[in-house]
């Protein structure tokens, strides 16, 4: 499943259906729920982001950055990832609070 | 007795049955291989890359099932050729491996979820499957469940519940992997074409086998806040990594101080017992001696082995390379790649060896082709050597001593030098087919005495076997070119320095010296210093005892005051003294980027399963030396 990111400008509200984000949005401690990859992702690293865990309705918590700012710990579902911008720009998620 | 006397990797048809273990990394697999295989295994590379697999014998049952450990994957899609073999291999694709009989798929139960997604590819497959269930015993103390019994309903397979670092359920799984013909393949396969669907069934499952997922590993993340934090986190790193450095010098070296003497004694003993000089030269120099040179690399391996397989079965690796990702970026590398090469710095073998770790194949090579550039132990006697003779003992600059401050130079260059030289290699020839990167964090765990104890083993078997005889055979060749023809006559009436250094002077290596002298003479070397680099082919350090034996120094552990009389025979500098101040900055640049050890040619050759990486790194380690040296040869100059 896939879709394209629209992220709310800033201080923009969305009234309308729950936007979604590129995972790398997301700052530490902000929870969310995966909603899919971009476009653009090759099929393979879909298919291994998939067999990681990112996968559409998965809960997804950003937990620390490491000390330089990259990668950024994830845990998605009941597993600790490290990802780098890379691969978090090309991730969308719902974000779903603190 | 296939699996045991033979390569797995050159082997045909197996007799026997294989079954293979296919498992996400950081699921307890190689803890379970460990268990089921006992001490006799084999780890062997797939044709053509550097992709291993390791291969032993069913333990305790009698039977005649071969156990294959495959590389940990996440899926079986190939996002890389590494996985690509393993898929090939799977299918029985490839030319001479059949594909295994049956497979164990060793699934992590707190990571059950996302783990269904490689279940659901194996089972695709349509081989006879049979899931181990490991780290239960986690799940539950996390306040998650699960129902064995119910989740084999669910998979339409045999499903075992395994405790990998206690043993528990590893009898069972032995019984059931010796009777192997007894398991299913499900009824309808996965539907691992379709994302959706495979989610929904991997949910369907979830839910029909009473699953309750574990809570999050309270001590992990506390442990973490300490760890990964941005200062504590990277002092800690810097202890650890300290440590871990130290501990291979000073525990290491004394073994190694005692493998040496004792090898040393060896000889001597044989000599004096053997009536023909040349034979009991050649069993004591260079066989005995040649054999205590393969045996003395083994302290560092066991010992780098044992602290990294600690460092990696209690997760705390991922964390190191976690840190380090961001440095190592700018290398085009990732942060697994810095502890092999801060394991270089002790000695590039067991550097280079720990690159089969790393799972992408192009950061291998890259890791394994810069690793050498590294200042390692081996340079040391050498820096030490003609530092001692270039700069004045007790000279200053400012607080510091001097000499202390160009040893710290030489290592910085050389480490410097390996990373700008991993970030050519990744940009240049090894560009493309990065994997994007990723790493998981798993929870922080006892790791056991087993798996150590098998890392150790498996590596420090795996280079007695396979390394241990070339390089013997190739110091041998060495000690045979500086030692013929010999001079009985000549050297009658000579002191034993004396006549060591004639029949050095009129060797076959000197001839060779001889014919090399015009490539080195703009860097200032003469004749005599290029025997020495072909002596420091063997290792390093025997450069030192080269040079000492060349000058005739009466002791040829500290040739540095007759060294400092050398003189050129013949040409424009006839007379000059040939180590002059530019010289020995030329010749210690040269050791800072030369690759002379053949072991480290050797281990390249095995991890990378070919001989043209081991050709690319001497040829261009070889250009920047002479290039390099040539250049800091005319700043000296220049400057004095």
């Amino acid at each position: 499943m896939t879709q394209q990111a629209t992220a709310p400008a800033p201080g923009e509200v969305r009234l309308d259906a729950p936007v979604a984000a590129p995972l790398s949005t997301l700052r530490t401690g902000d929870r969310a729920v995966i909603t899919g990859v971009v476009d653009a992702l090759p099929a393979a690293v879909r298919r291994r982001l998939h067999d990681l865990g990112v996968a559409a309705g998965t809960p997804v918590t950003c937990l620390r950055r490491a000390p330089f700012g990259s990668p950024v710990v994830y845990r998605v579902g009941e597993t600790d990832l490290c990802l780098r911008r890379a691969l978090t720009d090309a991730v969308l998620v719902t974000v779903a609070g603190r | 007795m296939t699996a045991t006397c033979h390569d797995v990797a050159d082997a045909g048809p197996v007799d026997g049955d294989v079954v293979a273990l296919v498992g996400c990394p950081n699921a307890g697999k190689s803890s379970v291989f460990n268990h089921l295989t006992g001490l006799r295994v084999r780890t062997a590379n797939y044709p053509g890359v550097t992709v291993t697999r390791t291969a032993g014998r069913l333990s305790g049952t009698g039977s005649t099932v071969t156990v294959t450990d495959l590389p940990g994957t996440y899926g079986l899609e190939p996002v890389s050729p590494d996985e690509q073999i393993v898929l090939d291999h799977l299918h029985g694709r490839l030319p001479g491996t059949p594909a295994p009989d049956a497979l164990v798929l060793v699934v992590d139960a707190t990571t059950l979820r996302r783990s269904l997604s490689l279940v659901a590819e194996a089972l695709a497959l349509g081989r006879p499957a049979l899931v181990a269930l490991t780290m239960t015993d986690e799940l539950r103390g996390r306040g998650g469940d699960v129902d064995a019994a119910a989740l084999a309903r669910a998979l339409d397979v045999p499903v075992l519940e395994v405790v990998g670092h206690r043993g528990h359920g590893v009898d069972a799984l032995r019984a059931a992997i010796a009777s192997w013909r007894s398991w299913d393949t499900p009824v309808v396969p996965p539907p691992v074409d379709d994302e959706a669907q495979l989610d929904a069934w991997a949910a369907s499952v979830v839910a029909a086998s009473g699953y309750r997922a574990p809570g999050p590993a309270g001590v992990t993340a506390r442990i973490d806040r300490v760890l990964l934090h941005p200062v504590s986190g990277v002092a800690v790193f810097a202890a650890v990594m300290v440590a871990f450095f130290q501990t291979i010098f000073t525990v290491a070296a004394p073994v190694q101080g005692w493998i040496e003497a004792g090898f040393a004694a060896l000889a001597a003993g044989a000599a004096d017992a053997i009536p023909v000089p040349w034979l009991a030269d050649l069993v004591g120099t260079a066989v005995i001696g040649g054999v205590g040179g393969v045996l003395v690399f083994l302290p560092q391996i066991v010992l780098l082995f044992a602290l990294l397989a600690l460092l990696e079965g209690s997760g705390y690796l991922a964390r190191a390379a976690l840190l380090m990702d961001k440095v190592m970026a700018l290398t085009g590398l990732d942060g697994r790649a810095f502890v092999s090469m801060l394991s270089s710095v002790a000695c590039a073998v067991p550097g280079i060896m720990s690159t089969r770790t790393m799972p992408s194949s192009r950061d291998r090579i890259a890791t394994m082709l810069a690793a050498p550039l590294m200042p390692c132990s081996a340079r040391l006697p050498v820096y030490l050597l003609l530092v001692g003779m270039l700069v004045p003992a007790g000279s200053t600059w400012g607080p510091f001593g001097l000499q202390g401050l160009v040893m710290l130079g030489l290592y910085v260059l050389g480490g410097v030098s390996a990373l700008v030289a991993a970030a050519v290699l990744t940009r240049t020839t090894l560009r493309g087919d990065a994997l994007p990167f990723y790493l998981e964090l798993p929870p922080y765990r006892m790791p056991s005495a087993g798996t150590v104890a098998h890392a150790v083993g498996s590596a420090a078997g795996t280079f007695l076997r396979k390394m241990g005889t070339v390089i013997l055979g190739v110091s041998v060749v060495l000690w045979a070119l500086m030692s013929f023809p010999a001079r009985p006559a000549e050297t009658a009436g000579m002191s034993d320095a004396e006549a060591s250094a004639y029949v050095l002077d009129h060797s076959w290596a000197a001839g060779i010296g001889r014919t090399v002298e015009p490539v080195f003479e703009p860097l200032g070397f003469d004749w005599r210093v290029d025997v020495g680099l072909v002596g420091a082919l063997a290792a390093r350090e025997v450069f030192v005892a080269t040079m000492g034996q060349l000058a005739a120094a009466e002791d040829p552990a500290d040739p540095g005051a007759a060294l400092a009389h050398l003189t050129w025979d013949d040409g424009p500098r006839a007379g000059e003294p040939v180590l002059t101040g530019p010289t020995m900055v030329a010749l210690l640049v040269f050791f800072v980027y030369a690759l002379q050890c053949v072991a480290t040619l050797v281990v390249m050759r095995r991890e990378s399963n070919s001989w043209r990486w081991p050709a690319v790194a001497l040829g261009y380690m070889s250009a920047l030396a002479w290039v390099m040296a040539w250049l800091a040869r005319t700043v000296a100059e220049a400057l004095t």
